[in-house]
């Protein structure tokens, strides 16, 4: 394996490693972080709070989403610079 | 429970320190604003992933495109969640700005409507001039024969209870029902308008009276009574000091939580009248005063005309009324006996007719109180003093504290929680939602919150006499004697 390789194979197992810890941060947070379903308020502020709730969770899941193709990007260049050493 | 009936575990946390929140949006407030921080904190982790770059690897150049999307949105979800945290806080404080508003106005318009009704009650008495010499008639005769006291005596037992029990069961769902109790709230708050409405006051007196106008009320219901023998407060006098066992070492002996403390305060439903209505801890600290918990028991009979007992109807009428009741007295005599003078640092507390005692002692100004819990209390209309901390607990399913009027003690933590919330009660009590094991779930519950303003206030409570030593636990048993 030519240096530069070598270099380049040790951040991005760095790199896959953060991102793991960063998936079970967020996914952590998603369960016991986002409130439940108003009980305190009713008619439409109750709806507009849920529905700003559920925008709130949707953020969460695209960001994990992002994270996690990160870490898969991250996990096949690491395979495609072992491959090539 | 042990009833088996399904209660609700819902409290309502409000007063001290931040505005009226329910416990479920003070915890969304909380989960909103970690989460806040949280995200922030993994998009500042992300950000300082440094891309990798590694010639003719189209992975890695994605890989880096994928963290800064990643990065963005995290930030987007630091900031939605901090600004619906915001908006859960200034909706709270808001929803209890507005509802002390609209409470004031109704207070007002009830109190005005009270005193205008009042101020024609002569006319309509008078109108009703037939009715009235007859009424008359019947209450000079009652007064000629000694007064109606024994005999209404002779329909209540040790108990606590009136022996027609089954009477009252039956009005049960009546009694333990959130309209019945505000609508008692709002009655027990218009009787002193309305009398002095009666007596001529002119329009809007009544306001300026604040709680006075409460306990005129009170008044104006003890005066009558005691003409026909109800209601006749008189002195009391200790006959029984009963060393109480401590479990725990001296030293791990103070109490540490709601629960803890209300389990303390002389209770025992059917147990007869040979329980302490007082107990007194006294408390070492080294190279300071002794120090006092004070835990007062709750109403043993409902009689109006109890010849023994100082926990009983009259002592709630003229604890509403503002005069030395006989538990009152009672308490002051045991907190002497115990050493309590007006510099020994105090807390109180206490358990329905408990509470409002507690309450006037703290209120009194003659002990150096440093806290006070009240559980099912009539204490609406006692004007406590700040500077210590304080916890008022009321079911708003419970008509006992409702006697004491609207509750106006804004500066304590005021805990409420409608117990059934409309759903089916226990066959085998009266007024249920004042029994002592319901108010035990609600401490129970208070502990287990993490509501920020009763943990911070427990805190206050029991750094009391944390570190400190019990030197003696001691309950006190009183009975009445002759009239004052």
């Amino acid at each position: 394996m030519i240096p530069t390789d070598a270099a380049a194979l040790a951040a991005l197992e760095t790199q896959f490693r953060q991102l793991t810890t960063v998936i079970a941060r967020l996914l952590a947070a998603r369960s016991h972080l986002v409130p439940a379903r108003a009980t305190f308020w009713s008619g439409p502020a109750r709806e507009r709070y849920n529905a700003a709730l559920h925008e709130l969770d949707r953020d969460i899941a695209q960001a994990l989403e992002a994270v996690r193709f990160a870490q898969r990007n991250t996990r096949l260049a690491i395979e495609e610079v072992e491959r090539r050493g | 429970m042990a009833s088996g009936v399904r209660a609700s575990d819902d409290l309502d946390v409000s007063g001290a320190t931040t505005a009226v929140a329910t416990e479920d949006l003070d915890r969304a407030a909380e989960q909103l604003d970690r989460l806040s921080g949280e995200a922030s904190t993994m998009a500042v982790q992300l950000g300082r992933i440094e891309p990798v770059a590694v010639p003719g690897i189209f992975f890695a150049r994605q890989a880096a495109i994928d963290v800064d999307l990643a990065t963005a949105g995290l930030h987007d979800v630091a900031r939605r969640a901090g600004l619906l945290h915001t908006v859960l806080v200034t909706a709270a404080q808001g929803y209890i700005v507005t509802e002390r508003i609209v409470g004031l106005a109704a207070r007002g318009v009830e109190t005005l409507a009270a005193q205008w009704f009042g101020a024609r009650l002569a006319t309509m008495a008078l109108t009703a001039g037939g009715i009235a010499a007859v009424g008359a008639g019947i209450w000079a005769g009652l007064v000629a024969s000694g007064g109606v006291g024994k005999a209404v005596n002779a329909q209540f037992d040790h108990s606590s209870r009136p022996k027609d029990g089954a009477l009252l069961r039956g009005v049960n769902g009546l009694l333990t029902n959130e309209s019945t109790v505000s609508l008692l709230r709002g009655l027990a708050q218009s009787v002193g308008p309305a009398l002095l409405g009666a007596a001529g006051a002119p329009t809007g007196a009544a306001q300026l009276f604040g709680t006075r106008a409460y306990e005129f009320g009170a008044r104006g219901i003890i005066g009558p009574a005691r003409t026909v023998g109800l209601l006749r407060e008189t002195g009391v006098t200790l006959v029984e000091r009963i060393p109480q066992e401590v479990s725990a070492p001296p030293r791990d002996a103070a109490p540490h939580n709601y629960t803890d403390r209300l389990s303390r305060v002389p209770h025992g439903g059917d147990g007869g009248p040979e329980r302490p209505q007082v107990i007194i801890e006294r408390y070492t600290v080294e190279g300071q005063p002794d120090r006092f918990e004070v835990y007062v028991g709750g109403t043993v009979t409902f009689s109006p005309s109890s010849p023994t007992e100082p926990w009983d109807m009259t002592s709630n009428l003229a604890n509403a009324a503002g005069w030395e009741s006989g538990s009152v007295e009672a308490v002051r005599e045991a907190m002497a006996d115990a050493g309590i003078d007006e510099k020994s640092p105090v807390q109180f507390t206490g358990y329905s007719q408990g509470g409002g005692t507690a309450a006037r002692l703290a209120a009194s100004g003659l002990f150096n109180t440093q806290g006070l819990t009240t559980f099912g209390g009539p204490t609406g209309q006692v004007e406590l003093p700040g500077g210590f901390p304080t916890v008022l607990v009321e079911h708003t399913d419970d008509p006992v504290p409702a006697l004491g009027g609207e509750q106006d003690n804004e500066g304590a933590v005021l805990v409420r929680r409608n117990v059934f919330d409309g759903g089916p009660l226990p066959r085998d009590l009266v007024a249920p939602a004042h029994h002592y094991d319901y108010y035990r779930e609600t401490a129970q519950l208070m502990d287990g919150s993490r509501s920020p303003q009763l943990d911070d206030t427990i805190r206050r409570l029991d750094s009391f006499t944390a570190g400190a030593r019990l030197e003696s636990s001691t309950g006190y048993r009183f009975v009445r004697t002759e009239e004052r």
